[in-house]
Parts: structure tokens; sequence; C-alpha cells
């Protein structure tokens, strides 16, 4: 587990990074701590052209139909000042209620992909139920995978890549998670919950405030 | 090089003139110039000569002895030589053969038997009507009240349907042909007789004894095989034939060459046929419908959960960042892995 603003290792358990500091306040007094409502395909640069949109559509769907617990949104923006993709991704999959994810998906269990079409820069965060599957390393592959696209600016191409690559981790994961499960799960600091407190948890998965957040500059 | 080449050259022509060589002399080339020789005429005889130098413009006759070619020698009757040594009457003419190329007398080279036995009991998988090939010299003249017809009858009558060949070694026009009275029935006698004419023709367009006997069992077994195929598109198309006859034919045909009599006979083709035929597809299927179940799979992982790290309710996954700024640089040039806390606070 790294920490999203210095990127040094930290223990599972941290409530703040023991190196900068750095929590989840911190985040918010950069983006701001109001929740913001978010489809989960969200191109705020404008740079996916029209026709291109549906099959991005498809490709979150056939995601969701290939696992029923999980979630894909991506956000592409062009932004101004943003210094650290990483801190973003993480707060943005912290505060963000996507509005067209039905309640069984919490956060949790989403992977969001952050694109910078100004920066040039992609990154990958990923919620709690995600973290004995998937990693900085897997991550990062799946990325490079879709680099070539990534330059020609081939965003769809490059997303289709991405979700590829995701999904042959994360079946790899169901597989080893299946055979070890509490091996597996205690690598990502997690453990297996009881059926009743899941409910819960969904319900406070997806909760939506009233404000939302100035700080997100679409342009 | 080339002087010393020139040199013999002119050597030898001054040489030749020493020895006689022809030459034009000077009455010659007048005659040649009037008319009175012509070239060439030496090489056409004394008659020719005589009537190019006539003026005669009518035609030549040529003596009989000179235009009628020589009378074909034929054979007479003591050409044939009933030469069978009496201990290959009973296996030519007795006893069923064990094989489709009856030679007791060894007339072919072991190699040349070879070949030829090979051929016809291919013929006999691949078709329906069997084909005996009685072979015999040339010379010889098989005994009195023999015939293929005969050996037909006495040896083969009530079985598969067959042919059998008496072929007479150089000598194809000789060949004697019978066949079973299942084939006669079915099949009509110019029919028949067409197949041992083409055949024999084959075997004429060869020079070699040994050629000639391939062509013909070739031939007559091409022939065969298409006879096999009329009969059943005859059947089909609403036979011409004799019907019934044409029926029982059917019944050889589809009886005993089935394909699953085949199958039965030979175990590694049955083996083979289970493998090719049956594993295969279902291996096929198996791939095909392991890969849809595949794409229709469902993943479930395991419900769990976890203390919250730096304070975020719902996600802490760092994954990776790439950057794609520039064309030249590998996307593990480009890992954007460097703290940046320093900058940003």
């Amino acid at each position: 587990m790294k920490c999203p603003r210095c990127v040094q290792r930290i223990h599972r358990a941290a409530s703040s990074c023991p190196h900068c500091g750095f929590t989840v306040e911190h985040a918010d007094e950069l983006f701001g701590s109001d929740d913001v409502v978010l489809q989960k395909f969200t191109d705020a640069a404008g740079v996916l052209r029209m026709k291109e949109r549906e099959p991005m559509r498809r490709l979150l769907e056939r995601f969701e139909a290939k696992f029923p617990q999980l979630f894909v949104a991506v956000y592409i923006g062009a932004f101004e000042e943003l210094q650290s993709l990483r801190q973003f991704g993480f707060w943005l999959l912290n505060r963000a209620a996507f509005s067209d994810v039905d309640l069984e998906r919490p956060n949790e269990n989403g992977v969001l992909v952050v694109i910078d079409v100004k920066a040039k820069s992609v990154g990958i965060t990923f919620g709690y139920s995600l973290m004995p599957y998937l990693s900085e390393d897997s991550t990062f592959e799946a990325l490079s995978a879709a680099h070539p696209s990534l330059l020609q600016s081939e965003y769809l191409g490059a997303l289709r890549v991405v979700l590829r690559r995701l999904e042959k981790t994360l079946k790899k994961g169901w597989r080893q998670v299946r055979r070890n499960p509490e091996s597996i799960l205690s690598v990502g600091g997690q453990m297996p919950k009881p059926a009743g407190e899941l409910l819960q948890k969904i319900r406070e998965g997806n909760r939506v405030s009233g404000e939302k957040t100035k700080k997100i500059q679409r342009s | 090089m080339k002087w010393g080449w020139i040199f013999v050259a002119s050597a030898l022509l001054s040489k030749g003139q020493d020895f006689g060589l022809p030459g034009w002399d000077e009455n010659e080339l007048e005659d040649l110039e009037s008319g009175h020789l012509i070239p060439g005429s030496s090489l056409l005889g004394q008659r020719a000569r005589d009537y190019l130098l006539s003026e005669n413009d009518g035609l030549i006759v040529l003596d009989p002895s000179v235009r009628d070619l020589p009378e074909e020698v034929l054979l007479g009757e003591d050409f044939l030589v009933s030469s069978i040594d009496p201990t290959f009457l009973d296996r030519y003419f007795q006893t069923r053969p064990g094989g489709f190329l009856v030679d007791p007398q060894q007339l072919l080279t072991t190699q040349e038997y070879r070949d030829r036995e090979g051929f016809l009991n291919y013929h006999a998988g691949d078709t329906a009507i069997d084909f005996y090939f009685y072979l015999f010299d040339g010379r010889q003249e098989v005994p009195e009240g023999e015939s293929a017809q005969r050996v037909v009858n006495d040896l083969f009558q009530g079985e598969r349907a067959v042919a059998v060949v008496f072929y007479y070694l150089e000598m194809p026009k000789r060949t004697g042909v019978g066949f079973s009275k299942k084939v006669r029935e079915s099949v009509s006698a110019g029919e028949l007789d067409k197949i041992l004419e083409m055949s024999v023709e084959e075997a004429l367009e060869e020079s070699d004894p040994t050629s000639q006997i391939e062509s013909f069992s070739v031939q007559f077994s091409i022939r065969l095989y298409w006879l096999e195929k009329m009969v059943a598109r005859n059947r089909s198309d609403g036979s011409t034939l004799d019907s019934a006859a044409l029926l029982k034919l059917e019944e050889i045909v589809e009886g005993e060459s089935g394909f699953f009599d085949r199958l039965g006979d030979n175990p590694l083709i049955l083996y083979g046929f289970m493998v090719g035929g049956v594993l295969v597809p279902a291996v096929l299927l198996g791939i095909l419908g392991r890969y849809y179940a595949e794409r229709k799979r469902e993943y479930i992982f395991p419900d769990a959960q976890g203390d919250p790290l730096l304070g975020a309710p719902h996600a802490a996954g760092v994954g990776g960042v790439i950057s794609y700024a520039s064309v030249s640089l590998p996307p593990s040039s480009q890992r954007e892995a460097v703290p940046n806390y320093l900058q940003r606070m």
C-alpha cells in the first residue's frame, strides 16, 4: 500500500502517511470536502467523439456483466493546476457518487481511471475491496499496454486495452481467492465479511450530498 | 590462336585440291545455265534424272515392285503353339486362384508381378466387380473348350461380381474376357465388349509388353469402375437396363463394398474413424463450449472488510500512473512514481 501523495509504502492500517502525514482531509482541502455526483463515464475534457461514447458505455457494461460486484468509472479531464493525479483519483473515488452505478456496487468495489489530457497522464485508483487483487504494478502494466493508443490520443482504444488487462488480472485474483481466500484477502488488508454488514455498507456506499465541489476544473 | 586456325584451314584447303575433291568445270557450268543440269538430280536415281531431262510433263509410273508395299505376314495356325505345360493347366483352369493375378508360368518378373498384383488388389478394394487377370504367353493357346467365360462359369459363379481376363503377352488383341452372370444380366453385351475393346486399344499404344499389361489392366479397371457407376446412376434415373438384374448388382455393390463393412474388416480404420469422427469434433465442441461458458461466466469475489486507510471511506488503492507525453520514451520510463509532495506542499 502506498501513499497517494509521496508514493511511499505505508502500513495497511495507517490513519495517515507516516512519511508525509497525508490523509483524506488533505485531499479534501485541495479538491473539496463535499461529495460530487458523476456518471461513471465523464468526459469533462470533451475528447471523445459522439460515436465513441456508446462503445465506451458498452465497454463499461461488459465489465460490470462479467464482475457483478464491481464497476469501472472513467474521468477524462484537462486540468490546469493538477500536480498529482494520484491524489485526485484517491479523492474522487472517495467523494464521488456515481449516479448510474447501482447500489449493489459501492465505491469500495470500484476502479477509477483518470485521464489528464493536458498533462498527458493516466492514473488508476481502486477501492478497498480490490486491494487484494490489484496493485500498483498490475495497474501500471495495464496502462503500459495502452500506451501506444494513448500516444495517438485514441482514448477509447486505450481504455479497451486497460479494461481487458484489468479483467485478466481480476480473473487471476478470483481463481486465487477461491483456492485460498484468507491468505489472498489478508494481502490487501482485508478479511471475510459477514453478510449482514454488507447491506449496511452498500447503503452507505453511494451517498449523495447536496453541494457539488467546484474545484474540479472541466475544460 | 586465331592465326593458327587460319593456317590449318588454308593448309587443308590446299591439300583438298590434291585429293580431287569435287569442283565445277566449265562444261557443267554451261549445262547448269542452259537448264540441262538440275542440281540435286543425281540424288534421285537414274530414272528420275532421265525423266527430268526428258522434258516430259506426264506422271511417273512406278514399277509395281517399288510401288506395292510388302504384304503383311499373317500368323498361321502353326504360329500358335499350345505350349502350356500340363502342370500349369490345373492352376489355370481347374482351381480357383488365390489372388487376382494368375501367372503360374512366371512370365512376369517378381517386381512386375508384385506391381500388377498390388494394382488388382487395390481395384478389388475400390470397386464391386473383382478383376482376375490370367496371363499367358503370346504364342500359347488355351486347351480346347477353355475360355475366360468358362472359368467364370465354373469357378466364380454365384458369388461376387467378377470379370476374368485371359491376356496374352505381347498380343493384346487375343485377349478374352468373361463376366459373371450377375454382371451380364445387368449390363448389355455391347457395353461389356466395349470395355474390352477400349482396354485393348490402350494396350496397343505401348510397345513394351509390360507397359501393355499395365495399360490394359488400368484401362480395364477404370472401365469396370465406370460400369459400376453407370449401373448405380441408371437405377436412380430410371434404368434403361433390366431393373431386376440391375437391382441384383446394386445389392452386390451395396452389400459387399459398403463403408461400414470396410470399417469392420479393418480395426485400424475403425479406430481412425472413431478418433477422427467422434473425438476431434467432441474436443472442438468442448473448446467452443468452454469459450462460451467463459464469456458468460460471472466472477463473484468473496465479501471482505478491512480497516480504513488514511481516513478514506471507500478507497485507498493507489494504482499506477503513466505519462504519454513523450513518443520516444518507453512506457516504463514514463512511470510517474517519483514523489511529488515536496512540489505540492
